[in-house]
């Protein structure tokens, strides 16, 4: 038992090493894990996968129920298209503005953030300033009012319902960075004759890094939402492109005769969600050193 | 019979890493009205001490042994027991004054609950008598200040408040882990005495838990001297002091000493704390000891008297040294 | 207290002029005018048409009328219904969505926050993580998913409750439930984790020092501090809700005003859609007011020293 005496040193365990046993602790958030790339992998490999093209109509086979025999195992909608495929590339469209939006409001936000917490003074409360005002418009509204506007342009999509959730990463990274302006490392790099832009990159955002990855995770399954909300109004991808949310609004129009129609891409949805939502959870509870025992 | 009987108490807590003894078979007695000082280094184990005799620890700690306080078994107590105790009989005031009080509620009502609670006094009396303890600590305009909210109190004035729910109903015991180490040194020393003269003006023992020798030489009757998780060494201050028998205590001592006078180098003691995860063999201390022997690393020591002198209280000391006689 | 309201609400009024201006620009901008739907119409009257909409002036001036109006409360008339003025329709169909959108936020609260409360309090138990799964489930499914089922449930199988309309008290069950349920789940989150926060803190542990009960200290020490979070929420949450209600509106076809927006919005009624947008804005501004109010009421470090 005591293999070690009082003088040998244990090994020490960086913070993310520790953090990423907690995860793997974390059993919900390792299957989402696990959960999420197996969506992933069945998204991406879709066409090579599905025996039958997405776009393909077959009006002899309306809407016939799923058969692993038929060859069409999530069924096909009315126009006989397979559902399968079409879960499948609607979920590439879904992962794709969810990740790309989530990129443009991270970019948007840490620099943002990141620059204001640093500079601080006037400049900080300029930048606040404008955030906070930012944060009282109702964003969603402005969003149909743009795809109404100017036409349901994919990149537009991106951008539009990137530039809603970039405030609050903003916010939180302004936040990280304020706390890490006054920390001793920072202060010794600036005595050792650092440049700004060298301490933001170097310094401060491999900091903000854990705070970051978890905002991300987090954020993206919000953003899946918001495009598939504006699906669902009609108002997302165009045809032939399509979504979960598209499928989802055709799906629950034939609720009762075609429930298949509406099961699998809402299955696959929130399936996603829950993944994402679950392991962002799980990221943000294991980089939060906090124990928990506290005699409760 | 003492106030406070403490028998091979024992506290330590499963984890990943295997069970971890922060207290390893401690025993000790404090009389009515007397106090005591517990002093150590960080992870010593004088916190947890505190805490198990108040039957605060985290859920998952394990105690064994025997705490009696006026001959009631604490350990296993139920908690509506010890909840009745808390407050009343037993009292402790913590470290950080800063955090320790509701920032959404008046002073006065926190005061006042303890009152309501074991005295059953009315919302009125509780606030009246409130007032008066607040003055009897030295907060000033106590009728006025009594509320206002903590956020609008200094560190020290935090701490009197403190001390004034704390000694509220004159409880037997009152335990204060570390009272001054987040104060100002000027406003330390009024504390301390603030302290030592509420609890000699209402009859309550005092345990005073510090790291620092010094604050607690000029305070406590007794001493105690704590090193992972066991007692080196314990008796009146003035002994220990004097007639430091325990190598660690003398080290201690020197250090002191260097602090407040000498020319030459800070002496320190080598080494660090030990892992609480895999503990020395033997006597704690053995590997920084500079008097170690052979054994020292394979036999515990127990805590032995150091020579008796009438009428003085045991001196007692847990070394394999022999006592130069 | 007067003067903070007061700066408060002087720092709204960039934000409104904001939303008004971005609303009105952004239409403006947008290729294709109101009546391009319209078929067969000859040229001189739609030009007529147009004029009398004030749409040959140049944008500047457009604008500035358009700001009189509004702050006059007049949003125009309705480019699609004809016959009606935008402020009619608001007036019509606000008091709908308002009893929807106060009933879901009140069901969010209080569902939100027992459930949170519970689960924090039997932190790491089954019944921890079943409530919180739950409440992972109101955030992961979308609204427009769990309607349709809600309401083939309740409605068609089991016909408890009406599947759409707005008639009876029965109406407002479903959607108000559907719309509150991931605001629910996102309180019953927040207030898990605010009060396992306040469990480890100090003052809890002199309060459990004081005598004070498990529960006791909970109750009177706890619940305060745990629920000024959720406070702070309140303001994005009415404005998830009346995002949320557009969809929920046009579920249940509800005769509320986000389902005038949608309409709006594909039929081009621009000056509806405007009147909308900025309504709405003005609204998340005033709940934001009153939440910060209310928050600095309540905490005791942001009054006045006394």
């Amino acid at each position: 038992m005591n293999k070690h005496g009082a003088n040998d040193t244990v090994g020490g365990r960086s913070l993310w090493q520790n953090a990423g046993e907690r995860l793997r602790r974390n059993k919900a958030a390792m299957f989402s894990l696990w959960l999420l790339l197996f969506f992933v992998v069945l998204v991406v490999a879709g066409p090579w996968l599905a025996q039958h093209d997405y776009t393909q109509t077959n009006l002899s086979l309306g809407s016939t129920a799923p058969s692993l025999a038929g060859g069409h195992w999530f069924g096909t909608d009315a126009l006989g298209r397979d559902v399968l495929a079409r879960t499948l590339a609607g979920g590439r469209i879904s992962l794709l503005v969810g990740l790309v939006a989530t990129l443009v409001s991270l970019l948007i936000g840490v620099f943002w953030g990141a620059v204001a917490g640093y500079c601080g003074g006037r400049v900080d409360a300029l930048m606040m300033r404008f955030v906070d005002t930012l944060y009282a418009m109702p964003f969603m509204f402005f969003v149909i009012l743009l795809m109404v506007v100017f036409g349901r342009n994919i990149l537009l999509i991106f951008v539009a319902i990137g530039a809603i959730n970039w405030l609050d990463m903003a916010r939180i990274v302004r936040g990280q960075t304020i706390g890490l302006r006054h920390r001793e490392f920072i202060q010794a790099a600036t005595l050792m004759g650092a440049g700004t832009l060298t301490i933001i990159v170097r310094h401060v955002i491999p900091n903000l890094l854990g705070v970051v990855v978890v905002y991300v995770t987090l954020t993206i399954p919000q953003v899946m939402l918001v495009e598939s909300f504006l699906s669902y109004l009609g108002l997302g991808v165009q045809e032939p492109f399509t979504s979960w949310g598209a499928l989802v609004n055709q799906g629950a129009l034939e609720m009762e005769t075609a429930p298949w129609l509406l099961v699998f891409p809402a299955l696959f949805l929130a399936g996603t969600l829950f993944c994402f939502n679950f392991i962002g959870d799980g990221l943000r509870d294991a980089l939060d050193a906090k124990s928990d025992e506290d005699g409760w | 019979m003492s106030l406070l009987e403490v028998s091979h108490l024992k506290v330590s807590y499963p984890t990943r890493d295997g069970v971890i003894d922060v207290v390893r078979d401690l025993s000790f007695e404090l009389d009515e009205a007397d106090s005591l000082g517990i002093a150590g280094e960080s992870g010593s184990g004088k916190s947890q001490t505190a805490l198990a005799i108040m039957g605060l620890l985290a859920a998952n700690a394990r105690v064994s042994g025997s705490i009696r306080l006026d001959g009631l078994e604490l350990i296993g107590e139920s908690e509506r027991g010890l909840d009745r105790l808390r407050g009343k009989s037993l009292a402790m005031v913590f470290q950080d004054p800063m955090s320790a009080l509701n920032p959404y509620m008046t002073v006065g009502r926190q005061i006042g609950e303890v009152l309501e609670l074991h005295q059953g006094m009315s919302a009125d009396e509780a606030a009246k008598r409130s007032c008066e303890l607040l003055q009897m600590t030295g907060i000033d305009e106590p009728g006025r200040r009594s509320k206002a909210y903590p956020h609008q109190f200094s560190g020290g004035q935090r701490q009197r408040i403190l001390i004034a729910m704390a000694l509220a109903c004159g409880p037997r015991l009152l335990i204060a882990d570390e009272p001054t180490t987040a104060l100002d040194v000027t406003v330390q020393k009024k504390i301390l005495e603030l302290l030592r003269s509420r609890c000699r003006e209402t009859g309550t023992a005092l345990i005073l838990i510090s790291h620092d020798l010094a604050v607690l030489s000029g305070m406590c009757r007794n001493l105690m001297i704590m090193y992972g998780g066991m007692e080196m060494e314990r008796g009146p201050s003035q002994r220990v002091l004097l007639h430091a028998t325990h190598p660690y205590t003398a080290a201690l001592l020197r250090t002191l000493e260097d602090l407040h006078g000498g020319t030459g180098p800070l002496s320190v003691i080598p080494g660090e704390p030990p892992d609480l995860r895999n503990p020395p063999g033997g006597c704690p201390f053995n590997p920084r000891c500079s008097e170690v022997l052979t054994h020292c690393n394979k036999e515990i020591p127990r805590p032995r008297p150091v020579r008796r002198i009438e009428g003085t209280q045991s001196h007692w000391v847990a070394c394999h040294l022999e006592p130069e006689e | 207290m007067l003067t903070f309201t007061l700066k408060r609400l002087l720092s709204a009024i960039p934000t409104l002029f904001l939303v008004v201006a971005a609303t009105f620009f952004l239409i403006r901008i947008a290729p294709g005018g109101p009546f391009d739907s319209e078929r067969n119409l000859p040229p001189d009257i739609r030009a007529n048409i147009e004029r009398s909409y004030h749409l040959d002036e140049p944008l500047l001036q457009q604008f500035g009328r358009y700001l009189k109006g509004v702050v006059r409360g007049d949003f125009g008339p309705s480019y699609y219904y004809r016959d009606r003025d935008v402020s009619e329709l608001i007036a019509e169909s606000f008091p709908v969505s308002f009893t929807l959108g106060m009933t879901a936020l009140l069901l969010a609260l209080l569902g939100g926050v027992t459930a949170g409360v519970f689960a924090a309090l039997r932190r790491n138990s089954f019944s921890d993580h079943a409530v919180m799964s739950l409440a992972m489930s109101g955030i992961s499914i979308p609204n427009f998913v769990l309607a349709p089922l809600l309401v083939l449930l309740f409605a068609v199988h089991l016909q408890w409750l009406p599947a759409g309309g707005w008639r009876g008290l029965g109406s407002v069950v479903l959607p108000a439930f559907t719309l509150a349920l991931p605001q629910a789940a996102y309180i019953a989150r927040l207030t898990r984790a605010s009060l396992l926060d306040i469990l480890g803190s100090d003052f809890l542990r002199t309060a459990r020092a004081k005598g004070l009960s498990r529960s006791q200290a909970v109750w009177r020490h706890a619940m305060k501090p745990t629920l000024m979070p959720v406070i702070s929420y309140l303001g994005p949450a009415t404005a998830a809700l009346l995002t949320g209600s557009v969809v929920i509106e046009q579920i249940f076809q509800i005769p509320g005003l986000g389902r005038y927006f949608v309409t709006g919005a594909l039929n081009r009624d621009y000056t509806l859609v405007m009147g909308v947008v900025i309504f709405y804005g003005a609204l998340i501004i005033v709940m934001n007011l009153l939440v910060d109010l209310l928050y600095a009421w309540l905490d005791p470090r942001s009054r006045r020293r006394q």
